[in-house]
C-alpha cells in the first residue's frame, strides 16, 4: 500500500470524526474537571459540557454539509447529507439537555461529573451510531450508546425508579443486542463475508448473483429487531414506559430524542443499502410493515388511559417511530424514492426531536410535581403560564396542527406513504393521529380547564438557562415550519 | 447450505461437549450409591453446624475490584497482540511502526486518565 | 428596484410590530415615532416604484423569497409579485397608512395602550402589504387572514367600552363565512391545475379562454370556483349579504376606521377580483353576480347612510355603498374603472374618516344631533372634510367625479345583462352619495352649534399630527383624479392608471372583446358626465334645503311624508334584526339539530372509537405489568413473528 495514500486517508478519517473526537475530549475533560476541581466549583461543569458542544458543532457545521457521501476509517463510518442534519440535532439536543439539567439536578443525589460526562458520551454515540456504515462498527456503536444509557438511566442511585428503569433498560437492551449481532452474522455469511455496506450493495445487485437471499431476508428481519428496542417500535417497545417514567427527565428526554435520531439515521443506511434487492419485497417488507401497524396502532391506543405524562409521552414516542418508518417501508420497494425518503426522514428527526424536547423540558422545569400523575397539572394555565403554553404547544405540534412543525412533519410522512402507493399506511397512521388528538389535548385541558387541587402550590421559578432553553424550543417549533430551507437548505 | 460445511467440526464438538456433561450427570446418578439423610442434606461448613443463611451479603467493593480487573486484563490482551504484532516481520509499509506506536499511546491515555480517574474517585481504597 | 427593497416594503411594518409589541413598554411616544418612521420607509419605497411603473421603464418582476415545502404534489413558494397593479396599490397602501400612523400620533396621544395600537397597525400594514406583493394564492391568503385577524385585535381595541369586543366577534364571525369560500376556490383550483401561483393560474384562464383545460369559459367548474372566491370578497369588503360587520366595526379607534376600514383592507376583496379578472371574466354568471350584488349593496347602504345620526355610521355605510360601485364596476368587466376608484376612494375616505376622527378628538360627541358650527372653532378640518364631501359626492373635476363617472359611464356601456337597470340604480346612489355626505358636513360644520356648553368650550383644532394628514388627503382627493383622465376627451387624453394597468387586464380585456360588446359613443358619455355633475349639484343643493335652510321643521316633515321610506333607511332595511331573527334564530336551530345529531349520531360513532381505543389501552396496559421477564417474552415473541413473517412469505 502507498504510505502516502494511507496517512492521507487517516488524517481524512480523523478530520471527518473530529465532532465526535472534540465531544470525547470534552467528556474526558469533564470527567477530570469533576476529580481535580475544588467541590465548590462544581457549577463550571454544564458550563465546561456546553462549551465542548458549541464547539463539536462549530468543527462540524464549518465542514459544511457534503455534496456526496464522505468516508472514514476503510468505510466504517460515513458523513453524508442525513448524517449531517442528525448530528446537528444530536448535537443541539445535547446543549439543551446541558442547559435545563443544573435546575433540575438540583437537590439530587445525582453524581454531577459522570452525569454531564455520560450525556456527552451518550452524544457522540448517537453521532457514531449515525454514521455506522459497516456491520461491525454498527454493533459497536449500539453497544456504546446503549450502555452509556444503562449508567444513566440509573444515575439516581437512591431512586428505585431510577435504578429499575436502568435495569430494566439492560435486560431488553442486551436481548436487542443478541438479536442485532445475529442479524449481522446473517448477512456477513449471506454476502460471503461482507460487513461495509457499500461490498454488500455491490454484492447484492452483482449480476452473478452468489448472494443468498434467504439467510439475508433473515439478517434483515433480524436486524429490524435490534432496532425496533433502539428506536421504540412496537412490539419490543415494552420497556419504554417503565423506562421512561422511571428514568430521570432530562437523560429520557435524550433517549426519546437523539437515540431515535441515531437509530432512524442508522437504519436508513442499512434500508438504503438493500432497497430494491429482489429478496426483499416479500418477507422483510412484510415485517417491516408489520412492524410499522402495530407501532402507530399501539403507541396511540395504548396512550389513551395513561395517567402519567411520561408514561404517555412513551406510548407518544412509539407512535411517532411508527410513522417515521413509513418511508423506510416505501423505499424498501422503491428504491427510486431515496431521496424523498432522506428528505422526511431528516425533517421528522427535527420536528420530532424538536416538540418531544420541548415537552420534556417543559416537564423537567417542572420537577418533581410534574413529573407525577397528569392531575397534578390541572390549573397550571394560571398557575405557571409560560410553561403550560409550551406544554400546550408541544401538545400541538404533536397532533400535527398547523403551522407546526409536526404539522409539516407529518405532511412528508403521509406524502411519502400516498406517493409510495400505500394507502392504507397513510390511513392508518391518520386515524391514529385521530386518536392522538385525545390524549394530548386531554394535557391542554387538564392545564387550562381543570380546577388546581386544593393547597396547590406555585411551582418553583424557572432559571434562566432553562427559559432560555425551552423559549428557544418553542419559538424553533415554529420558525422550522415557516423557513424549513433553514434547516436543509 | 454447503457454505455451513467448515463448520462441521464445531458443530461436532459442541455436540460433544454437551454430551460429555449430560452423560456424566445422569450416569453418575444411576450408577452411584444413593442414600440421603437429614446430615447429609447440611450445607458443608468446615464440619461446623450451620447458623445463619447460606447466601450472605459480601462488600460491594468485591464487585468494584472485580470489575477493574477484568477491565485491565481485556486491555492487557489487546496489549499483548499489539506487542507481538508489532515486532512481528514484514511490516505493511515504511514507517507503520510508529503509527502503530501513536495509536497505542493514544489508547494508553485514555487508559491512564481512567486509571487516574478511579484512584482520585477512591474505588482503589479497600476501606 | 431589486428583491431586498420589495422585501423592505412589508418589512418595516413588520418591524415596527415587533419594536413596538416587545419594547413599547419602554420606548412610550418614542415606539410610535419608529412606527410612523418605518411606515414612511415604505412609502419612501412605493412611490419611486410607481413612478417608475408609471413613467419609466418597467418590466414586472417576481421576488422569491424562499421554497416552503416541495414533497412531490405540493410545491408552494413563498414568493412576492411586483407588476403594475401591484405598484399602484402600494403607492396608495403605504401612502395612506403612512398619514394615518402620523395623525395616530396626535389622536391615540396619552391613550395607556398606545404601543399596543402602534404594534397591531404595524402588523397589519405588512398582512396588507403581503396581500397585495403575494404572488400565490396561500400567499394572499396569509396576508388576508392577517389583515381580518388585526381588524379583529383593533375593532375591540377598546375592550371595555360596551359593544366593542361583539362588533370584533362579529367582525371576525362574518368574515369565517367568506374565508370559507376563500378556502374552498383555492382547493378547488388547486385540485384542478396543481398549482396555486397566480400567473399560473391567468396562464391557464388564458388557455380556458381558448376552450382548452378545465377553465372553460362559461364552463360549471369556473363559475362555482369565481362564486366561492367573490364570496371570500363579500366577507371581507362588506357586500351583501355578508356586510353588516362593517358598521359595527367603527366601535374601534377611529384611526382604524380610516384605515382599515376604508382605505385598505376593505378594498382587499376588490384587488382580488382584479387580481384574477383573467379567471372571473371566464364565468359570464359570475360577473352578472357581482354586478348584481353590487349595485344592490350600493343602493340598500346609501340609503341606509341617508338617516344615520353617528357620523361614523355614516361615513361606514357610505364606505359599502362606495365598494359596491368598485365592484358594480368589475362586474361589468371594467376592472379599471373599479380599481381607479378604489385608489380615488382611499384618499376621500381616509380624509373624512379622520376628519371625522377630529371632530371627535376635539368635540367628544359623534351624533349629528349634537354637532353643528364647528367651523368656527376647526377651520383645517372643516375645510378638508368640505373638499372630501366633494370628492366623494362627485362635484365635477374632482377625483371621486372622474373615477365615479368612469364608473357609470362603464356600466351604461358595457352592454351586459340588465346594464341600464344597474346604470339607474348607481345614478339614483350617486345623488345618494351627495345627499348624505353634504348632510353630514352640513350638520357638523355649519349652522348653529348644537353642542353642550361645556363641550363647545374645549372644542378646538386638533394638533399639526393630525391636520397635516388631513390637509394631504385632501390634496389627494382633488387631485388624484388627474391620473385617469375620461377617455371621452379625445385619442390623446391622458389616461394614465388605465395604461399602466393595461398590461395586468390584457387577459381579461380578450375576454370581453371576444364576449361582449361594448358601446362607444363620444357625445353620450359627454352628456351622461353632464348628468352626473348636475345630479352631484343636484344632491348637495338638496343637502343644503333639509339640513341648514329648513332645518329642523323641513326635515321632519319630509321624513313624515316618506314614512316608510324613511323608517326603512333609519332601521337599515332591518338587515341586522334579519339575521338575528332568521340567521341567527335559524343556526339555533339548525345547532340543536346538529346537537342532537352531535350527541346521537357522532358522539356514538366517536364514543364507539374513543371505548375501543380505551379498551385497546387498557389490554396493552395490562400487558404493561411491570415485569422484565415479561417484555422480553414479548420480545422474543415479536421476534418470532417477524422471523416467521420472513419464513412464510420466502
Amino acid at each position: 500500500m502507498d504510505p502516502k495514500l494511507f496517512y492521507a486517508q487517516v488524517v481524512q478519517s480523523l478530520l471527518l470524526t473530529s465532532p465526535l473526537l472534540v465531544l470525547l475530549g470534552a467528556a474526558i475533560i469533564v470527567l477530570a474537571a469533576d476529580v481535580l476541581m475544588p467541590r465548590g466549583w462544581r457549577g463550571a461543569l454544564p458550563w465546561i459540557s456546553g462549551l465542548g458542544v458549541a464547539a463539536a458543532l462549530f468543527v462540524l457545521n464549518g465542514m459544511g454539509m457534503p455534496a456526496a457521501p464522505q468516508h472514514a476509517f476503510s468505510g466504517a463510518l460515513v458523513l453524508d447529507r442525513l448524517t449531517f442534519l442528525a448530528d446537528n440535532v444530536i448535537l443541539g439536543m445535547a446543549l439543551y439537555l446541558i442547559a435545563i439539567s443544573p435546575r433540575w439536578l438540583r437537590g439530587r443525589l445525582v453524581p454531577h461529573g459522570e452525569y454531564y460526562a455520560l450525556l456527552l458520551f451518550a452524544a457522540m454515540a448517537m453521532m457514531a451510531l449515525g454514521r455506522s456504515s459497516e456491520l461491525l462498527a454498527l454493533f459497536l456503536n449500539f453497544e456504546l450508546l446503549s450502555i452509556t444509557f444503562y449508567v444513566l438511566l440509573g444515575i439516581e442511585k437512591r431512586n428505585a425508579r431510577s435504578t429499575e428503569a436502568g435495569f430494566k433498560y439492560f435486560i431488553v437492551g442486551s436481548t436487542a443486542a443478541a438479536f442485532l449481532l445475529m442479524g449481522i452474522v446473517f448477512v456477513y455469511g449471506a454476502t460471503h463475508g461482507q460487513t461495509r455496506y457499500e461490498a454488500i450493495l455491490k454484492a447484492l445487485f452483482d449480476a452473478k448473483g452468489a448472494v443468498q437471499p434467504d439467510m439475508f431476508a433473515l439478517g434483515m428481519g433480524l436486524l429490524i429487531v435490534g432496532f425496533g428496542f433502539k428506536i421504540t417500535l412496537a412490539p419490543f417497545h415494552m420497556y419504554a414506559p417503565d423506562v421512561y417514567e422511571g428514568g430521570p427527565t432530562p437523560v429520557v428526554a435524550a433517549l426519546a430524542t437523539g437515540t431515535k435520531v441515531a437509530g432512524f439515521t442508522a437504519l436508513y443506511h442499512l434500508v438504503a443499502m438493500a432497497a430494491g434487492f429482489k429478496a426483499i419485497p416479500a418477507g422483510v417488507w412484510a415485517a417491516f410493515y408489520a412492524v410499522v401497524m402495530t407501532s402507530m396502532i399501539v403507541g396511540n391506543v395504548g396512550a389513551v388511559v395513561q395517567p402519567n405524562v411520561k408514561r404517555l409521552l412513551a406510548y407518544s414516542s412509539i407512535a411517532h417511530s411508527g410513522y417515521m418508518m413509513i418511508p423506510l417501508v416505501v423505499v424498501l420497494a422503491k428504491p427510486g424514492l431515496l431521496g424523498a425518503a432522506e428528505d422526511a426522514i431528516a425533517y421528522y428527526m427535527l420536528a420530532y426531536t424538536l416538540m418531544t424536547l420541548l415537552a420534556f423540558g417543559v416537564i423537567s422545569a417542572l420537577a418533581p410535581e410534574g413529573e407525577g400523575p397528569i392531575a397534578s397539572w390541572a390549573g397550571l394555565g394560571r398557575r405557571a403560564p409560560l410553561r403550560a403554553a409550551c406544554m400546550a404547544l408541544a401538545m400541538i405540534s404533536l397532533i400535527g396542527i398547523p403551522p407546526t412543525v409536526g404539522f409539516f412533519g407529518k405532511l412528508y410522512l403521509f406524502g411519502m406513504a400516498i406517493e409510495g402507493g400505500h394507502i392504507w399506511l397513510a390511513v392508518v397512521g391518520i386515524l391514529a393521529s385521530v386518536v392522538s388528538v385525545t390524549y394530548y389535548l386531554r394535557v391542554v385541558i387538564t392545564m387550562y380547564m381543570a380546577e388546581p387541587a386544593e393547597g396547590a402550590e406555585k411551582p418553583g421559578v424557572m432559571g434562566d438557562a432553562q427559559i432560555l432553553a425551552v423559549g428557544l424550543a418553542a419559538a424553533c417549533v415554529f420558525v422550522f415550519a415557516i423557513f424549513p430551507w433553514l434547516y436543509h437548505g | 447450505m454447503e457454505y455451513l460445511h467448515p463448520y462441521i467440526p464445531i458443530l461436532m464438538i459442541v455436540v460433544l461437549a454437551a454430551a460429555f456433561a449430560v452423560v456424566t450427570i445422569i450416569a453418575s446418578a444411576l450408577i452411584g450409591p444413593h442414600r440421603p439423610g437429614r446430615v447429609k442434606a447440611l450445607p458443608y461448613e468446615s464440619g461446623m453446624v450451620p447458623f445463619h443463611e447460606a447466601n450472605i451479603r459480601l462488600p460491594i467493593k468485591f464487585y468494584v475490584v472485580a470489575l477493574l480487573f477484568l477491565l485491565f486484563d481485556v486491555e492487557t490482551v489487546l496489549i499483548l497482540t499489539w506487542a507481538i504484532a508489532f515486532r512481528a516481520p514484514g511490516a505493511p509499509m515504511p514507517g507503520f511502526q510508529g503509527y502503530a506506536f501513536l495509536v497505542m499511546l493514544f489508547f494508553m491515555i485514555i487508559l491512564v486518565i481512567g486509571l487516574l480517574y478511579e484512584w482520585r474517585k477512591g474505588a482503589l481504597k479497600w476501606t | 428596484m431589486n428583491g431586498f427593497l420589495i422585501v423592505l416594503i412589508p418589512a418595516l411594518p413588520l418591524a415596527a410590530f415587533l419594536i413596538n409589541g416587545l419594547f413599547g413598554r419602554w420606548l412610550g411616544r418614542l415606539g410610535g415615532w419608529i412606527a410612523v418612521a418605518c411606515m414612511g420607509g415604505s412609502a419612501a419605497i412605493s412611490i419611486p416604484l410607481f413612478i417608475r411603473a408609471m413613467w419609466g421603464g418597467f418590466t414586472p418582476f417576481n421576488v422569491t423569497l424562499w421554497r416552503w415545502m416541495s414533497n412531490g404534489a405540493i410545491d408552494i413558494t413563498i414568493g412576492f409579485r411586483v407588476d403594475q397593479l401591484t405598484c399602484l396599490m402600494l403607492l396608495y397602501v403605504t401612502c395612506v397608512s403612512f398619514m394615518v400612523f402620523l395623525y395616530s400620533m396626535g389622536y391615540m396621544a396619552g391613550d395607556p395602550g398606545f404601543n399596543r395600537f402602534f404594534s397591531f397597525l404595524g402588523l397589519f400594514d405588512f398582512s396588507m402589504l403581503v396581500l397585495v406583493l403575494g404572488d400565490s394564492l396561500p400567499v394572499v391568503f396569509i396576508g388576508w387572514e392577517g389583515v381580518g385577524l388585526c381588524s379583529y385585535l383593533l375593532i375591540g381595541y377598546y375592550m371595555d367600552l360596551p359593544g366593542a369586543p361583539d362588533a370584533g366577534k362579529k367582525a371576525f364571525i362574518v368574515n369565517r363565512i367568506g374565508d370559507f369560500g376563500f378556502l374552498v376556490g383555492m382547493m378547488m383550483l388547486f385540485a384542478a391545475l396543481g398549482t396555486l401561483d397566480i400567473q399560473k393560474i391567468i396562464l391557464a384562464a388564458e388557455q380556458g379562454a381558448a376552450g382548452v383545460g378545465p377553465l372553460a369559459y362559461g364552463g360549471a367548474f369556473v363559475t362555482v370556483v369565481t362564486l366561492a372566491l367573490f364570496l371570500g370578497c363579500t366577507g371581507k369588503s362588506a357586500q351583501i349579504p355578508l356586510f353588516t360587520w362593517l358598521p359595527d366595526a367603527m366601535a374601534g379607534p377611529t384611526p382604524v376606521s380610516a384605515l382599515i376600514h376604508a382605505a385598505t383592507m376593505v378594498t382587499a376583496g376588490v384587488y382580488l377580483v382584479v387580481r384574477m379578472s383573467g379567471l372571473f371574466v371566464l364565468a359570464p354568471a359570475t360577473m352578472t353576480v357581482i354586478a348584481g350584488v353590487a349595485a344592490a349593496t350600493a343602493f340598500v347602504a346609501g340609503s341606509i347612510a341617508l338617516t344615520q345620526q353617528d357620523i361614523k355610521k355614516v361615513l361606514a355605510y357610505s364606505t359599502v355603498s362606495q365598494l359596491g360601485f368598485m365592484f358594480l364596476a368589475c362586474g361589468v368587466g371594467a376592472f379599471g374603472a373599479g380599481i381607479f376608484h378604489v385608489f380615488t376612494h382611499s384618499f376621500f375616505k381616509a380624509c373624512l374618516f379622520l376628519g371625522a376622527g377630529s371632530v371627535i378628538h376635539a368635540a367628544h360627541a359623534q351624533d349629528l344631533d349634537h354637532l353643528g358650527g364647528l367651523r368656527k372653532y376647526m377651520p383645517v378640518t372643516a375645510w378638508t372634510f368640505c373638499i372630501a364631501c366633494a370628492s366623494i359626492a362627485g362635484l365635477p373635476l374632482l377625483a371621486g367625479f372622474v373615477s365615479k363617472d368612469e364608473i357609470l359611464w362603464s356600466v351604461f356601456a358595457s352592454g351586459a345583462p340588465g346594464s341600464m337597470l344597474l346604470w339607474i340604480i348607481a345614478v339614483i346612489t350617486a345623488l345618494m352619495t351627495a345627499v348624505y355626505s353634504f348632510r353630514a358636513y352640513f350638520m357638523t360644520f355649519e349652522g348653529t352649534g348644537r353642542l353642550s356648553h361645556d363641550k363647545q368650550h374645549h372644542a378646538h383644532e386638533s394638533p399639526w399630527t393630525m391636520t397635516v394628514p388631513l390637509v394631504l388627503l385632501a390634496f389627494g382627493a382633488i387631485v388624484a383624479g388627474a391620473l385617469n383622465l375620461p377617455g371621452v376627451f379625445g385619442e390623446g387624453t391622458w389616461r394614465g392608471v388605465n395604461n399602466l394597468l393595461e398590461p395586468v387586464l390584457e387577459p381579461a380585456r380578450k375576454v370581453a372583446e371576444a364576449h361582449a360588446h361594448e358601446m362607444h359613443s363620444p357625445s353620450l358619455e359627454l352628456a351622461l358626465m353632464a348628468l352626473s355633475g348636475v345630479i352631484a349639484i343636484a344632491g348637495v343643493a338638496l343637502a343644503y334645503r333639509y339640513t341648514l335652510a329648513k332645518w329642523p321643521e323641513g326635515a321632519r316633515r319630509l321624513a313624515k311624508r316618506f314614512r316608510l321610506l324613511y323608517k326603512i333607511s333609519l332601521y337599515r332595511w332591518w338587515w341586522d334584526d334579519f339575521y338575528m331573527k332568521y340567521v341567527a334564530g335559524g343556526t339555533w336551530g339548525l345547532a340543536k339539530l346538529a346537537t342532537w345529531f352531535d350527541r346521537w349520531v357522532i358522539d356514538g360513532i366517536m364514543h364507539g372509537i374513543a371505548g375501543a381505543a380505551s379498551l385497546g389501552s387498557r389490554f396493552i396496559r395490562a400487558l404493561q405489568n411491570g415485569q422484565a421477564q415479561a417484555y422480553v417474552l414479548i420480545f422474543l415473541l415479536g421476534a418470532n413473528i417477524v422471523i416467521g413473517l420472513i419464513i412464510w412469505f420466502k
